[in-house]
């Protein structure tokens, strides 16, 4: 599929038409600090899982405030395997995350948050929502639809 | 999802040896992202038969238009060997002030495999496109033809499989649109021998002056449920004719690749040689059937016919059917969403 750039993205998210996102475009440090408090990460997934080939990628990122608590997340499923990923996003599937919570657990944080608009939700998604971020092993722990995936963080 | 949104991918290919796989943008764009291939007999007419080749998932959001670069081809093979001995080779006018025109040649004989112009005669030209609600149809001696924005046909709960079968979500397609070619000719000229009859869809890209092989597609998902990574890219590089012999990334057949994808699901791997060369049999001398391997039709379950095959009866269903706007005359597809 055709890899549409940011300023693709923006166009066409002004037309009201926000389907194709930037995620092809490389951005370096997907996974930073802000400070000591300001935690920025994307994590990815291959979808569905072997031995039916990789078809989609299962997309969270975003930027929390560990300190306050709070901040804002966005899970999306993207056409393409995450080593072959276009820039569209399949409709229906972007959700805006609002964070109400950041705990560290051991050495690994679980942020929680609930969906921005729920009226969207497909049947199985719920409207609360949570990642468990193991920096140390590199990946995260998400619900995709109702079931727990496991996702890769990007460096 | 039949091939919706999967490879051709923005991604890079290292050719394996024999292997002329040139993947990358500008290949693929939407407008020649092959979605399905539809042939079964002409409601009404079983003299007459009905090709499809429906292409750029999700429009017009992806792509307004066809692409005036490209030819869109659906191949038939007469003769049971897997190469094309016709051609329905269709090229588009530049869009431009809202339209496009297109024009069908039929190749037939040796220019098939040469894939150029110079001496096809021309069975449809400059018909017009449709862009709107009315699908515009253009007639031409025994042929009738029309290109342009549809509902998409297909039925899918796409996101069931991307849960891993687990089949909850209903139809992802029911409200898209894709761009479709629409095709009725005379069983005629479709050869002879309908029983070695098979077509699949091809389009090709014209890459710094050369025609490089983008997408094809001859049954429903066979590349999207089957081929892993790059070796997507690489299946739609190569004819159905190298279907049996070419190697994956991994070194091994397609296949070998197929048996073991099989296996794992729970299916028969003997159905890999069934399913591979990835053709659309068409006997035009009998009534359409895909349960029955001959053609396909709008409202073919060819999802529940597929689950049940390569899991070996472990699903039947993914619990959605047909839509329910398809039309009853040429050209078939329903009204655009």
């Amino acid at each position: 599929m055709k890899t549409m750039d940011r300023r693709d993205f923006l166009k066409m998210a002004g037309a009201g038409a926000a389907v194709v996102a930037g995620a092809a475009m490389p951005v370096a440090g997907f996974f930073a600090w802000n400070g000591k408090d300001i935690l920025r990460f994307r994590a990815v997934a291959g979808m569905p899982k072997a031995p039916l080939p990789t078809y989609a990628s299962y997309v969270v990122e975003g930027q929390v405030d560990i300190r306050a608590r709070t901040g804002q997340l966005a899970k999306s499923l993207y056409a393409g395997a995450p080593e072959a990923m276009s820039g569209i996003v399949f409709p229906g599937t972007a959700r805006a995350v609002r964070v109400t919570d950041v705990q560290k657990v051991g050495g690994n944080l679980l942020i929680s948050g609930e969906i921005a608009k729920p009226a969207t939700l497909l049947k199985g998604e719920s409207s609360a929502f949570s990642i468990l971020i193991d920096r140390s092993a590199g990946m995260a722990q998400a619900d995709f639809l109702g079931s727990k995936v496991l996702l890769r963080l990007d460096d | 999802m039949a091939d919706h949104l999967d490879s051709p991918g923005p991604i890079a290919v290292t050719p394996t040896p024999g292997v002329t796989a040139l993947v990358g943008p500008p290949l693929g764009d939407a407008k020649t992202d092959i979605t399905d291939v539809y042939a079964f007999l002409k409601p009404g007419d079983p003299t007459k038969s009905i090709l499809v080749l429906d292409v750029n998932p999700l429009a017009p959001l992806l792509a307004n238009s066809f692409d005036s670069e490209a030819i869109y081809e659906i191949n038939i093979d007469t003769k049971g060997h897997a190469v094309p001995d016709l051609s329905f080779r269709i090229r588009f006018s530049e869009f431009e002030a809202g339209s496009q025109t297109a024009t069908v040649h039929l190749a037939i004989g040796d220019v098939v495999a040469d894939q150029v112009t110079a001496g096809e005669p021309a069975i449809i030209a400059g018909a017009p496109v449709s862009f709107g609600a009315m699908p515009v149809i253009t007639v031409s001696g025994p042929y009738k033809f029309f290109a342009g924005i549809r509902s998409d046909p297909f039925f899918f709960d796409l996101f069931g499989f991307i849960d891993g079968f687990n089949f909850k979500f209903g139809d992802f397609f029911k409200d898209k649109n894709v761009f479709g070619i629409v095709l009725e000719v005379p069983n005629s000229a479709l050869g002879t021998t309908p029983h070695t009859t098979s077509l699949w869809g091809r389009t090709l890209l014209s890459v710094n002056g050369s025609l490089v092989r983008d997408d094809r597609m001859g049954r429903a998902a066979i590349n999207t449920v089957f081929n892993h990574g790059p070796d997507k890219n690489i299946f739609n590089s190569i004819d159905p004719i190298r279907d049996l012999t070419a190697l994956t990334t991994e070194g091994i057949t397609f296949v070998q690749s197929f048996e073991n994808t099989l296996t794992a699901l729970g299916g028969d791997p003997g159905l890999a040689t069934v399913l591979l060369p990835d053709v659309l049999n068409y006997d035009f001398s009998k009534p359409t059937s895909y349960a029955a391997l001959n053609g396909r039709q709008l409202q073919d379950d060819v999802i529940d016919i597929s689950l049940g095959l390569v899991t070996g009866g472990g699903l039947t269903s993914d619990n959605v059917g047909p839509h329910s706007d398809y039309l009853s005359d040429f050209p078939y597809l329903g009204t655009p969403h």
